[in-house]
């Protein structure tokens, strides 16, 4: 699967989860490493009361081409932080209809007949398990995604990084990010 | 919003690269860009960050000022009084607060004073959906205050813009002595998108006396469509500022129909006058459209997505993009309908300026209104061509 040469048009990533698993951190954060890139990078979010503690979600479009409507209708890429995110948006997708899924919180996917190309992916039980706390889960999936799709580069995204994550939070989500990273990279080798 | 979304930067630093930021942010460093020196305001959803931003920015700056009033009314009076103080003034609001600042606008037209309105519209009337997007204050910037003026409205589409779109507002805002506005929706202000913030940006200043101080005429000229030298405060003239009618000197003159005809015309003359600098648009595939969209702000966007995919569909059909909306692009609008079959006019309110393009349209021009909070999606634009095709 080739999620690179989605972004000569336009690859859309919707990246959704409850309030506070950091879905709106990382859309920025993937968004601006666009831009450093010198692509062209938009990002929306849901905005409103629903997103304190309840749903949360936010698209990013990277294109090297011009972004006529900067909203996603109809993602390539869907994160899944929570089971949540996987029953509202695992639907209505454009191809490679690809979704990555913390297995920790997301359980239940919808059937074969989806049409979805689903990845599981380790995200909260491996940062649990070599940082010992769930919270950088979220750039564990970003290096998923990043490792799989190159659609910035690693220079950028630690850029990014360090502009948008806390300095005292950055190194540890920086090991989550390259964590990320290094199980894409030993995925596409098998 | 992450602390560093509304971090500290300076127009003097910035590097012409594209950055990524949000409308909003974008909209507060035009403003300083444009000489923006004095802020006060009442936080409102979804205006707000500009408002932090400015907090932060303007105590930066040494001739920054920022105030948090406690309510819109006093915020346009202060951007009022900053103004006669000599600085470049904005405020920036939403819906309600943008009605309570209705009295201000007026009196702001009247003493023909400089400043910027950044209005973000969220759904109406009255609190209606705070969060959620809408156009519905298109015709209250017109209209909202009694007796006649003229504002300048423009309605940015994207984060660019809202960095680009601020500054001209400055600009006619000084050059005219009107208020101006930014008259942007939810769905631009919290756009995040890559923009570049031009490090040198050209900035108009109000008109001042060049004369003897004691000589000035604040509130005439001898043309009927001139805009008078304005003195600040502090400079020596003899300077009253009233929103009753009143010479050019500034004395009150509420029983003199003359006085009151001269000055209530040129208020809207001195815009009109400069009608053609003043109103832009942008035309996308309309040199052989048989059907066209005419759209503003966030809207505008989905229709260009429509337009294309209409054009793969083998449709001729453009898009008149209005940068500006006050004053009407009426002669854009009116060349157009005299070679278009129909304009499909999509606006997140119930067709107000639909309801204006027809006053100046040859053609048909059918309206898209669409009020449920949510910015009108390329299909629904698409299926309302696909009809009027047909």
């Amino acid at each position: 699967m080739d999620l690179t040469t989605l972004l000569s048009t336009a690859l859309k990533t919707r990246i959704s989860g409850i309030g506070g698993q950091g879905a709106i951190l990382l859309g920025d954060v993937l968004a601006h490493a666009g831009a450093l890139d010198g692509i062209n990078s938009a990002c929306s979010t849901l905005y409103g009361s629903q997103a304190r503690g309840g749903a949360s979600k936010c698209d990013v479009i990277l294109a090297k081409q011009n972004i006529d409507f900067p909203h996603v209708e109809r993602p390539n890429v869907l994160i899944a932080l929570s089971q949540e995110a996987h029953d509202g948006f695992a639907k209505d997708m454009d191809e490679p209809r690809l979704v990555l899924y913390d297995d920790y919180f997301v359980k239940n996917l919808a059937g074969p007949e989806s049409g979805l190309t689903y990845r599981a992916v380790d995200a909260t039980t491996r940062v649990l398990d070599v940082i010992g706390s769930g919270q950088s889960a979220n750039f564990y999936m970003l290096g998923v995604l990043v490792g799989l799709s190159q659609c910035v580069t690693l220079a950028s995204l630690e850029e990014s990084m360090a502009k948008y994550v806390r300095k005292r939070h950055l190194d540890t989500n920086l090991k989550a990010f390259h964590l990320g990273m290094e199980a894409a990279r030993d995925e596409q080798g098998n | 919003m992450t602390d560093s979304t509304i971090s500290s930067r300076s127009p003097e630093t910035s590097s012409p690269k594209p950055e990524y930021l949000l409308g909003n942010v974008a909209a507060t460093e035009g403003a300083l860009a444009a000489g923006c020196r004095f802020f006060a305001g009442y936080p409102i959803t979804p205006s707000s960050e500009i408002m932090h931003l400015m907090a932060v920015r303007l105590r930066e700056l040494e001739d920054g000022v920022f105030i948090q009033m406690e309510d819109e009314i006093a915020s346009i009076s202060a951007l009022i009084g900053a103004a006669w103080a000599g600085k470049k003034s904005m405020t920036a609001t939403s819906g309600p607060g943008l009605s309570l600042m209705m009295e201000g606008l007026g009196y702001a037209a009247m003493t023909e004073t400089p400043c910027v309105l950044v209005d973000i519209q969220r759904a109406g009337p009255s609190t209606g959906q705070a969060t959620h997007v809408g156009s519905g204050d298109v015709l209250q910037v017109r209209h909202g205050s009694h007796g006649d003026y003229m504002p300048v409205a423009f309605s940015p589409w994207s984060v660019q813009e809202m960095f680009d779109l601020t500054i001209k507002a400055f600009n006619w805002a000084e050059r005219l002595r009107v208020p101006a506005f930014l008259l942007a929706d939810e769905a631009v202000g919290h756009l995040r998108e890559s923009a570049v913030l031009k490090k040198d940006v050209e900035t108009w200043d109000r008109p001042r006396p060049q004369g003897p101080i004691e000589e000035v005429t604040p509130f005439g000229t001898a043309e009927p469509d001139g805009v008078p030298p304005m003195p600040h405060f502090g400079e020596g003239a003899n300077l009253l500022v009233t929103g009753s009618t009143h010479d050019p000197r500034g004395f009150r003159k509420v029983d003199d129909p003359d006085i009151q005809d001269t000055l209530v015309n040129r208020l809207t003359a001195k815009v009109l006058s400069k009608r053609d600098e003043i109103v832009e648009t942008e035309s996308y595939f309309l040199d052989d459209a048989k059907v066209a969209v005419v759209a503003y702000g966030f809207t505008a966007r989905s229709a260009l997505a429509a337009v294309k995919a209409c054009r793969k569909e083998g449709k001729a059909v453009g898009l008149l993009r209005l940068k500006t909306l006050w004053p009407f692009a009426d002669k854009e609008v009116a060349k157009l309908s005299a070679h278009v079959r129909s304009i499909v006019f999509p606006e997140m309110n119930l067709g107000q300026l639909a309801g204006v393009a027809r006053q100046h349209a040859q053609c048909d021009v059918v309206s898209l209104p669409q009020t449920n909070g949510r910015v009108i999606s390329p299909g629904r634009i698409r299926g309302t061509i696909a009809k009027v095709w047909d």
